[in-house]
């Protein structure tokens, strides 16, 4: 299992210390532009220092260098018209420092600030992405995208709305397998994992009665050969205990109940 | 149809994607018919009024160069580089072109991945799209095109009756599939460990050797959260490799004096 360890000290910037702000660039229809503004004033930071910016969306990247990259406190505005998914954009920040070998080592970073978008005051982070995709031959699959859940609903034969928006028991049935193939992810996945949904998860879990020293047991350094090591009945446990999750999930969510009162119609 | 000299260039609406990708999949006996009827049906499409200079293409530097012509800096569609729907539209109206009319070959490929010919929202495979993959990866390497090298250049053993521009390397996978390697310095270190000078094509017997291309991506996927090696010059990263490039980064080092 992956786990964030930072053994260089490396300062963990906060969400309140970047603003980002997808704007409609008003020279160009269609096409926008990213405002960030950054104060790190209140880190101590080792000088000097470079800054850079990174906007990613799924199978793209741009990355900025800010013309005041030296300051700490400061704001500028940067063109997204070659990105294909503009609107889907997160951004990440890097402090860099070349250390006494001239490695540029970075000393700062936050990654995945989901920006405001336009008209919005405020975008919120959903801990499931969910996705059309015309390319899917099942109605749905759970599909982990650069270390983060995202849930792809196939929009074969315009099967998308229709499943989302006018089948009220498709999450219903659905959510409990997608609950439980997250706890697999948490667990077994060995790729590198997005700390913000890690986090989110691990505290639904807890929440389900999955004790947070689960998780850290599991990536403990003390542990022999950690998921690798895990013997059989190890992996069976905790096989069982994402189906005891999926179920607690269910149960709270009551969705037994909820799919019990739909009227199934006989068209 | 076979495209000789221009094409009047439209864009596809939602739906004309839509069918586009129906057709791809279903790859009907018709399908260079249905293609055709489907890029000028204005249920579908939409003109751009801009015409597309084109040359049969055999490489997927050449076809970055015709795409450039269109989508490059300061040409017509330069602001639009990024839209899927003209880029799906240029796919199915080259698609027989492209493929040199072989209803054969488009057959015996039918089960290959539909993100090579369609660009769907979702798709985590962008860079493996055949019309518009090229194209990026010049634009985001221009204009020091040449040190992209690694990413356009056609594989050192090529496939007998398939053009260069219809092939995907393992090379190509690995560096435009990880998306910090596909720009500036560390594509140009790519190019150098990967493209023999000569030749300009991929080097020889790459895959399972000391330093392989997946090896660099997994290099730089363990330095992700704590160098910022984006930043660092060629000479820096041919120095910072571990040893296991040692043999790549030796031969680079003797045919780029520089380097040493």
């Amino acid at each position: 299992m992956s786990t964030k360890l930072n053994f260089t000290d490396r300062v963990e910037i906060d969400e309140n210390d970047l603003d980002a702000q997808i704007i409609e660039d008003s020279n160009n229809l269609g096409s926008y532009e990213i405002q960030l503004s950054w104060n790190l004033v209140r880190h101590d930071l080792v000088t000097p220092f470079d800054i850079v910016f990174s906007c990613k969306a799924l199978g793209e990247t741009l990355r900025f260098s800010p013309s005041q990259s030296s300051s700490v406190s400061a704001s500028e505005k940067f063109s997204l018209n070659n990105m294909r998914n503009a609107l889907e954009t997160t951004v990440g920040i890097k402090v860099v420092h070349r250390d006494s070998k001239n490695i540029p080592v970075v000393i700062a970073s936050l990654n995945n600030l989901i920006p405001r978008l336009p008209n919005r005051q405020s975008a919120r982070r959903s801990l499931l992405k969910t996705m059309k995709d015309p390319a899917l031959h099942v109605p749905w699959r759970l599909m982990f995208d650069d270390g983060i859940p995202v849930l792809h609903i196939t929009d074969e034969h315009d099967l998308y709305g229709k499943l989302t928006d006018s089948t009220p028991e498709f999450d219903s049935l659905i959510l409990p397998e997608i609950v439980r193939q997250i706890f697999d992810w948490l667990v077994f996945s060995p790729e590198d994992k997005d700390q913000f949904y890690c986090d989110g998860w691990k505290s639904i879990f807890e929440n389900l009665g999955c004790p947070r020293t689960f998780f850290d047991q599991l990536s403990s350094p003390d542990d022999e050969g950690g998921i690798d090591g895990m013997s059989i009945s190890q992996r069976r446990d905790v096989r069982e205990r994402s189906y005891e999750l999926s179920d607690e999930f269910a149960n709270e969510m009551n969705l037994l109940a909820i799919l019990s009162g739909i009227e199934m119609g006989e068209e | 149809m076979i495209i000789a000299t221009s094409l009047a260039v439209r864009s596809f609406n939602e739906k004309g994607v839509d069918k586009f990708l129906y057709l791809m999949r279903n790859r009907g006996p018709d399908l260079f018919l249905e293609l055709e009827r489907l890029t000028v049906n204005p249920a579908f499409t939409q003109d751009l009024g801009v015409e597309l200079e084109w040359k049969q293409v055999t490489t997927r530097l050449e076809m970055a160069e015709v795409m450039w012509e269109l989508f490059g800096s300061g040409k017509s569609l330069e602001s639009r580089s990024g839209d899927p729907l003209i880029w799906n539209w240029l796919s199915a109206a080259l698609f027989e072109t492209l493929v040199r009319g072989d209803g054969t070959y488009v057959q015996k490929k039918k089960n290959e991945e539909i993100e090579r010919w369609v660009l769907t929202k979702s798709s985590r495979s962008y860079h493996r799209h055949l019309v518009s993959g090229p194209f990026f990866v010049f634009q985001n390497n221009w204009p020091n095109v040449q040190n992209a090298m690694c990413m356009l250049a056609e594989s050192h053993r090529p496939i007998k009756g398939v053009p260069p521009v219809l092939i995907f390397s393992e090379v190509h996978e690995r560096i435009t599939g990880k998306r910090e390697l596909a720009y500036g310095q560390l594509a140009h270190l790519a190019t150098l460990l990967y493209v023999d000078p000569k030749t300009m094509k991929i080097r020889d017997n790459l895959t399972d050797k000391l330093g392989e291309p997946q090896q660099l991506s997994t290099f730089c996927r363990q330095l992700d959260l704590t160098v910022d090696y984006e930043s660092m010059t060629v000479r820096e990263l041919l120095d910072f490799l571990p040893k296991n490039f040692s043999g790549l980064v030796s031969k680079v080092k003797s045919e780029n004096p520089q380097y040493r």
